[in-house]
């Protein structure tokens, strides 16, 4: 007999087995779909790219480091994350006219994902992009890397250069409307110290004692010594509203050339030209500005060649040729010259490499025009002084390290090295691996006994940078143009970039004089004494000075820059 | 407990239960490991994917074996004035980012695949066997340790415990072969186990149990043998799975570390260079695939040719 399907029966219904299954099926599956639509219409996923490649703990001055997450730049930028292909409302950058009718909008790619948008608490390089667009201060840098007047109208220091008074403009406004004071710059100052190292900037005001309000529209500085860099650090002492401080990091506030409009993460940063800037545009073009950050870069080369962005902050280095023959498209690399650098980092109180001669052996056994060739495919300077040679400190009739393996070898007889083995550590980010290998068979030229060892980039900075556990490790350093924040924090004792920890009180006190000195040919004789001690000594071995190369494309934009770090001024860009 | 002494007597009296328990062993007069060896060996070669299989895996021993005298250059020695060349009469792949040959780091890049490939499987062999033969053999409390113990290592995606084990471990060639070997213990184990639970039971094992055979006695010398087959198989499966974890391992840099080339090493650092310079992450990728390709024709070539023996794999 065939069995018949059995009935169910629940709450007095009864129902043939199919019939319930079928019900159930139907109404599952539609709950699922529904909630799977309302999901999706949602917000978009996070892939976390804010991990951005890391390079070097910037910081100048004594900034205790940190595992500080930078921006890919430059041969960092070979280090460039993968992330969520953003795609998202970028515009086609249309024709300028004239006169202001069509708004006017630019699409720029950078190359990681910015971290941290209140300007007090940024460390990565790239955040540094939005704070240049977004914020001013008392100073700011020309297209020359110079400090100018800015929120400031003008100056005077005292005799014994312990007092400066500034005289600001009357006309600055924040984007809500109100405008700047002499309270809002103590209060902008103030703030930045007590954030401390937990920001970049703190260790740059160390020698500002204290902030005084004098009037609305004066105020004075009073140092701790006199103070040959503090204008050109104001500038990125950002000036904030306290009313706002306290969401600067998702909605920031200034009175930059622009204003910030709307941020997607991993999507886009949307930017608006700010009417009442108090500054002057070079010309009245670029109306929006959209940062559309990390991508990975394969993407966002394609995305130049389509025009979906016009602007490439950075260009790895394997496809500058590529990208530079493409049509419309044009590289531009840094003016004045390059603030980052190669850096070989040695442990100057461990053996092998407290021995001078050791570390000169390194020196000369370096050989930089095949770096700069083979990772930077030439775009950069092969020499061993950490200033660009168009910098205005730099004293070209130093000599020092050149690429003499016999010579090298002569020192490495007459060091006290034993052929013990030598481990060399190399993080693992970009094209730092290679870079890794040929230094490693650099040294083994040389005659030491190296073991690479390679780390994850958190393991590397732990180990190296916060622990001083390494005898040999490679990175690089992205700098400030400034020659005090250029090389302080590399080479002073208790510097933040020396992790070799190096004590020269000698050059300590070049460091200094150069630091206080106001006149410039004071300052650069105190500079000058550094590179000859420099040279001298090799505390560590600077290979190659890194020029980050961007694109952009030719029928879209007509000028544009890019400064020492790798940034951009956009109120100087004007389209076509 | 008495000891099984081999003699005439005892040879007799456990030859006619091995032959009654056993429906795998065939009929024959003196069964003859080589007389096996050579059927077995027969039917592997009439399937031409097998030979295929095999003679791939040949050539590649034959490039690690030989790695130092094909070579035509140092892998190790960088030319920063001749990187990513595109294949040329000097070098027959090309040069990588760093200047160095491409075909002699791909040849010396076989030696860390196949030692890796196969002593982990090695490892995960004999302990998985193990494991697998003691859960099988005394069952109970035993076997349910063994047994909930591989569960929980099964419950890990392969790769991911892999990785998991050179995190604790760090990263170097000698951790990965660790690595990998324990992701393949619980296959092996129970394979093995599987055989052995059946085995368990029939006569002859009862036999040999009789005569005052020791456990371990029993468990090697009777049980074990009958379960090879599978393993065999599971093996050469096993060490095919075994390159492709570690080229995945070293991809993303836990495996062979630099300046020592290693397939997936080299992959990886050809990732970014697809549109400049295809060739470094082509030629490792084409190799990894014979590879792992050649292995695993071998592995279901050998099964085919176990297949009559086999009772389950």
């Amino acid at each position: 007999m065939k069995k018949k399907l059995d009935d169910i029966r629940l709450l007095g219904l009864s129902a043939s087995r199919r019939r319930v299954l079928t019900a159930g099926a139907f109404i599952g599956l539609s709950t699922a779909g529904s909630m799977m639509l309302a999901a999706c219409g949602g917000d978009d996923d996070d892939d976390d790219d804010s991990a951005a490649d890391p390079t070097e703990p910037p910081a100048s001055g004594g900034d205790p480091t940190e595992a500080e997450a930078t921006e890919a730049d430059e041969e960092e930028e070979d280090a460039e994350e993968p992330t969520a292909a953003e795609d998202g409302d970028e515009e086609e950058p249309t024709e300028a006219p004239e006169s202001s009718g069509e708004p006017t909008s630019l699409t720029v790619g950078l190359g990681t994902e910015p971290i941290e948008m209140d300007p007090h608490r940024l460390t990565a390089n790239i955040d540094r992009q939005i704070q240049r667009s977004v914020f001013s201060g008392l100073t700011r840098w020309d297209l020359n890397m110079d400090p100018q007047p800015d929120v400031a109208a003008s100056w005077e220091v005292s005799d014994d250069g312990l007092t400066w008074t500034f005289q600001l403009r009357e006309d600055v406004t924040f984007h809500n409307g109100r405008g700047v004071v002499a309270d809002d710059v103590k209060f902008s100052i103030d703030r930045i110290k007590e954030i401390g190292p937990g920001g970049k900037y703190a260790s740059y005001i160390t020698d500002v004692d204290s902030v005084e309000v004098v009037d609305d529209y004066t105020v004075q500085f009073n140092m701790v010594a006199p103070s040959g860099v503090l204008l050109n650090n104001l500038k990125v002492c950002s000036i904030v509203p306290e009313e706002e401080a306290d969401n600067l990091s998702a909605h920031p506030v200034g009175s930059g050339p622009f204003v910030f409009v709307e941020r997607i993460p991993n999507q886009h940063i949307r930017l608006a030209k700010y009417e009442d800037y108090h500054g002057e545009w070079v010309v009245d073009y670029v109306d929006e500005l959209t940062l559309t950050p990390a991508t990975e870069e394969q993407t966002r080369i394609a995305n130049l060649q389509t025009g979906d962005i016009a602007f490439s902050l950075a260009v790895p280095s394997p496809r500058i040729e590529e990208v530079g023959g493409m049509d419309n498209i044009e590289l531009i690399g840094p003016t004045p010259g390059s603030a980052s650098y190669t850096w070989l980092l040695m442990h100057n109180q461990r053996p092998p490499f407290n021995d001078v001669n050791a570390r000169l052996a390194v020196a000369w056994g370096t050989d930089r025009e095949a770096l700069l060739q083979a990772i930077y495919r030439g775009h950069g300077e092969a020499h061993w002084n950490p200033f660009p040679q168009n910098h205005w400190a730099y004293a070209a009739d130093i000599e020092g390290p050149g690429y003499d393996l016999d010579r090298a070898r002569e020192y490495l007889e007459m060091s006290s090295y034993d052929g013990s083995e030598i481990v060399f550590k190399i993080f693992t980010t970009g094209q730092w691996v290679e870079y890794g290998e040929l230094m490693h068979a650099m040294l083994l030229d040389i005659g030491f006994n190296v073991k690479l060892e390679q780390l994850e980039f958190a393991t590397w900075i732990e180990q190296v940078y916060q622990n001083h556990d390494f005898q040999i490790a490679q990175t690089s350093t992205a700098r400030e143009w400034d020659p005090d924040g250029l090389t302080i924090s590399c080479l002073s004792t208790g510097g933040s970039n020396n992790p070799g920890e190096y004590s020269n009180p000698e050059m300590d006190a070049a460091f200094e004089r150069g630091r206080q000195a106001v006149d410039i040919e004071e300052r650069k004789a105190a500079y000058r004494v550094v590179q000859e001690i420099y040279a001298r000594e090799q505390p560590h071995v600077k290979a190659v000075n890194i020029n980050s190369v961007g694109a952009y494309r030719t029928d879209v934009i007509a000028e544009i820059n890019r400064d020492a770090l790798g940034l951009t001024q956009f109120e100087y860009v004007s389209l076509k | 407990m008495l000891r099984l002494k081999r003699n005439k007597e005892t040879e007799l009296a456990v030859e006619p239960a091995k032959r009654l328990g056993q429906p795998d062993v065939p009929a024959w007069r003196g069964s003859s490991r080589l007389r096996r060896f050579m059927d077995t060996w027969r039917r592997f070669k009439r399937s031409r994917t097998a030979v295929a299989g095999l003679v791939v895996i040949l050539v590649i021993i034959f490039m690690a074996v030989f790695a130092s005298v094909i070579a035509p250059h140092d892998p190790y020695d960088p030319a920063p004035r001749n990187i990513l060349q595109s294949p040329s009469r000097d070098h027959l792949m090309g040069t990588d980012a760093i200047g160095r040959d491409l075909f002699s780091r791909i040849i010396y890049g076989s030696r860390v695949s196949l030692q890796v490939g196969i002593i982990s499987v090695g490892i995960a062999a004999v302990v998985g066997v193990t494991l697998g033969v003691i859960a099988a053999y005394y069952g109970g409390l035993i076997d349910s340790l063994i047994m909930r113990f591989l569960d929980a290592l099964l419950a890990f995606p392969a790769i991911l415990l892999a990785i998991f084990v050179m995190a604790v471990l760090g990263p170097s060639i000698r951790n990965a072969m660790i690595a990998i070997g324990v992701i393949f213990i619980p296959a092996f184990a129970r394979i093995t186990r599987a055989n052995a639970l059946s085995l368990k039971e029939t006569e002859f094992v009862e036999a040999a149990r009789a005569i005052g055979a020791r456990d371990s006695h029993i468990m090697v010398k009777t049980i074990l043998p009958n379960c090879l087959s599978p393993i065999i198989v599971q093996a050469s499966l096993g060490v095919a799975y075994a390159v492709l974890v570690e080229a995945g391992l070293s991809f993303l840099g836990l495996g062979a570390q630099p300046p020592e080339p290693s397939w997936g090493s080299i992959l990886s650092a050809g990732r970014g260079l697809m549109t400049t310079a295809p060739w470094v992450a082509t030629f490792p990728g084409i190799a990894i695939f014979l590879c792992v390709l050649g292995f695993n024709l071998v592995g279901d070539g050998i099964r085919e040719a176990l297949d009559p023996h086999l009772k389950n794999i």
